[in-house]
């Protein structure tokens, strides 16, 4: 059952509906008021304090948000993503640790943890371990903690949240500069054996004079592969170039390393949903209390800019065995498989720092909800999918599954195991700004299709059907192959057939 | 459990989306969604000195929008500025700060200041969420107060979202 907080009267906004000229909305106001920060109040589509909040489901999110008007947002907490991507009910981590990388952290993330876990009446986890990582003194980094606090917010209470059973680790990196990554890595995982490590970050992989800072991360990650972890790594959030100009199709790094499992984006499908009381953005996901339907992430109307989900063949790795069969591209294919990732849509998390730069704008004893975004939410909750199946490969005796790619290839090469386990997204594209157009540029991205694609890779998960699946699936024992090939492969990616992609059924 | 949201701009993304529901890929038009979490205004604008007529004066603004790590975004950031205030027709990048930098390129058009956003290059998170994009024009940048007291708006559009921030000009 779900109540209703009316927080009424509360936006003034402008919006541009049509390009226009500036000089239209230039005006002097005969407001009498003097006021140093006037403007009216914003729409607060978020950010209820958590203490207004009275739940008659203390499990279930404050969703969908009611935008006035007739128009409502579409979000999620754990227990409606539970629903929608069925996680099973008898598992919960017990006995697995995920290391959540990121840098600067945020300070207030015990508190966050904890008043989130009371919110949503999850337990809370065996361990938070936060570990602030030496730095290494290096200059490149953005400097700004507040950027990655709601990164940090997002990570732990959602890694937690869908495997709750499971410790966590905060790895700190000192700043967001490559060394330090790789520095505050370097210093953690070696201490944690068959941990799932989830990287909610990235950079074009051939960007300026990152090839040293790949190579030593590559090498962090084979030694973490040695002992039995398992790495995740988000795609990206600005489509198929990144952002970049021209719109030239780049993977990211560390999404691209073939030793990392790569985590794209999807939305609801159909977004946008009219219904008798008015009409819902960003649904889809969830329906009747299970899973709806999804496309790539491409959207346009939340933000100053364009988000899309990350998402090419890569330049520099090879395609790895265990894509061959699935894709023609002769560089190794990100995404591997996907999550939702959508704004309007998004999940709920619980955070102190609501805009940290902002004086007080943060209040650790007044937290608040947030809506969150981006490719970030699925490495986090991909790495908690890891966790359940380590758990429940070890009340079979079995070892946790390390390497997790081929893990997922091997399953979907059967056609029935792949309908069972994962949700083939087969409409949108990832070309920037384009919104899931049908006629997109494809030569600015990727369109999904029936089977693994640029995209989406494999889709997004049915947990249940696939945590049973991977219990049986032999562990791949030699995470020193492929060659990554550093350097070594310049061959043109196949992404001039993204339109239609030469991408082989499973079991094929 | 609803959140309700009541306003002026809300009504119009609603009409809008109501035309577009049954596309299979519709266009939704913009919505800023986490602009500066409850009790703050979506935008802000503080001046050094409010006295009218005072100049220079160093004109800070604050919007607030969906970000991803924190980042403004590429584009720019159109600066409507009061008519009734003196802006110089050219104003050094140097002089406007974005997020404590400088701007890449300042464009001035009468009362018009366009700011070039700055492109990110490094690591990033990939998290989308709220974040605030701050702009000092300093007082290097040659703003001068109007010189009658009132409350005056200025206008700020970061590409496809507009907000607007009121100055108290006092005697």
């Amino acid at each position: 059952m779900r109540a209703r907080l009316v927080l009424a009267g509360l936006a003034t906004c402008i919006f541009v509906l049509l390009p226009g000229s500036a000089a239209a909305v230039l005006g002097r106001q005969a407001d009498t008021t003097p006021s140093l920060t006037a403007a009216g109040t914003p729409p607060h589509i978020f950010g209820p304090r958590v203490a207004t909040l009275k739940h008659s489901n203390p499990a279930a999110a404050p969703c969908p948000l009611d935008a006035g008007g007739g128009l409502f947002i579409a979000c999620y907490g754990p227990l409606e993503l539970g629903q929608a991507y069925n996680f099973p009910r008898n598992l919960d981590g017990k006995g697995q640790t995920i290391v959540i990388v990121d840098a600067y952290g945020s300070p207030d993330i015990q508190q966050d943890l904890a008043t989130f876990d009371q919110v949503f009446n999850l337990p809370a986890p065996p361990s938070l371990t936060v570990i602030n990582a030496r730095g290494t003194g290096a200059t490149d980094g953005s400097g700004a903690l507040s950027d990655w606090q709601s990164e940090t917010t997002l990570d732990v209470e959602y890694a937690h949240a869908m495997a709750p059973g499971a410790k966590i680790v905060l790895d700190v990196a000192a700043s967001d500069d490559n060394d330090d990554i790789n520095s505050a890595e370097a210093q953690v995982l070696p201490r944690y054996p068959g941990a799932i490590v989830s990287q909610s970050f990235g950079e074009d992989e051939n960007a300026p004079d990152t090839a040293n800072a790949n190579l030593a991360s590559h090498l962090i990650y084979a030694g973490a592969t040695l002992i039995g972890d398992s790495i995740l790594a988000s795609t990206g959030d600005f489509g198929a170039s990144d952002g970049n100009s021209p719109p030239v199709p780049v993977a990211a790094y560390p999404a691209s390393d073939p030793l990392v499992l790569a985590v794209g984006g999807t939305e609801g499908s159909p977004y946008v949903q009219s219904f008798s009381g008015g009409t819902i953005l960003g649904a889809g996901l969830l329906e009747n209390n299970g899973y709806g339907a999804e496309q790539v992430w491409n959207e346009t109307g939340c933000c100053a800019v364009p988000v899309a989900t990350g998402g090419a063949p890569s330049v520099i790795f090879p395609r790895p065995p265990w894509q061959n069969g699935f894709t023609t591209n002769h560089g190794r294919t990100v995404p591997d498989v996907s999550y939702n990732a959508a704004i309007l849509g998004g999940v709920v998390t619980v955070t102190s720092c609501y805009t940290p730069d902002v004086p007080n704008g943060c209040d650790p004893t007044d937290p608040f909800f947030s809506l969150i975004g981006g490719t970030s939410a699925g490495s986090p909750q991909w790495a908690a999918i890891v966790a359940l199946a380590n758990e429940a490969r070890g009340m079979r005796g079995q070892r946790g599954l390390g390497l997790v790619a081929p893990a997922l290839y091997a399953i979907a090469k059967n056609p029935h195991a792949y309908q069972q386990d994962f949700h083939d997204v087969t409409s949108g594209n990832n070309v920037l700004g384009s919104g899931n157009d049908p006629g997109a540029d494809p030569t600015q991205g990727f369109f999904a299709g029936q089977g693994f694609d640029d995209a989406t890779g494999l889709g997004t998960p049915n947990v249940a059907n696939l945590v049973s699946d991977l219990v049986s699936v032999k562990p791949f024992d030699n995470p020193g192959l492929p060659n990554p090939g550093m350097g070594g492969h310049h061959g043109k990616p196949d992404h001039w057939h993204q339109k239609h992609p030469h991408t082989a059924e499973p079991g094929a | 459990m609803t959140i309700r949201v009541a306003g002026i701009c809300t009504a119009i993304v609603a009409a809008t989306a109501a035309t577009v529901a049954s596309a299979a890929t519709p266009p939704v038009q913009p919505i800023p969604i986490n602009p500066g979490g409850p009790n703050m205004p979506a935008a802000t604008a503080t001046l050094s000195d409010r006295k009218a007529g005072a100049k220079p004066v160093a004109l800070t603004i604050r919007v607030h929008y969906e970000m991803v790590c924190g980042q403004p975004g590429l584009g720019t950031a159109i600066i409507t500025i009061p008519a009734a205030a003196t802006v110089p027709r050219s104003i050094p990048a140097s002089a406007v700060l974005v997020n404590g930098k400088s701007a890449p390129a300042v464009e001035v058009n009468g009362h018009q200041v366009t700011v070039s956003m700055p492109v990110h290059r490094g690591v990033t998170c990939l998290v989308v969420g709220p974040g605030t994009l701050t702009l000092l024009l300093t007082h290097d940048a040659g703003l001068g107060n109007p010189r009658a007291a009132g409350t005056y708006a200025i206008h700020i559009r970061r590409n496809r979202l507009a907000f607007t921030a009121k100055v108290a000009i006092s005697a």
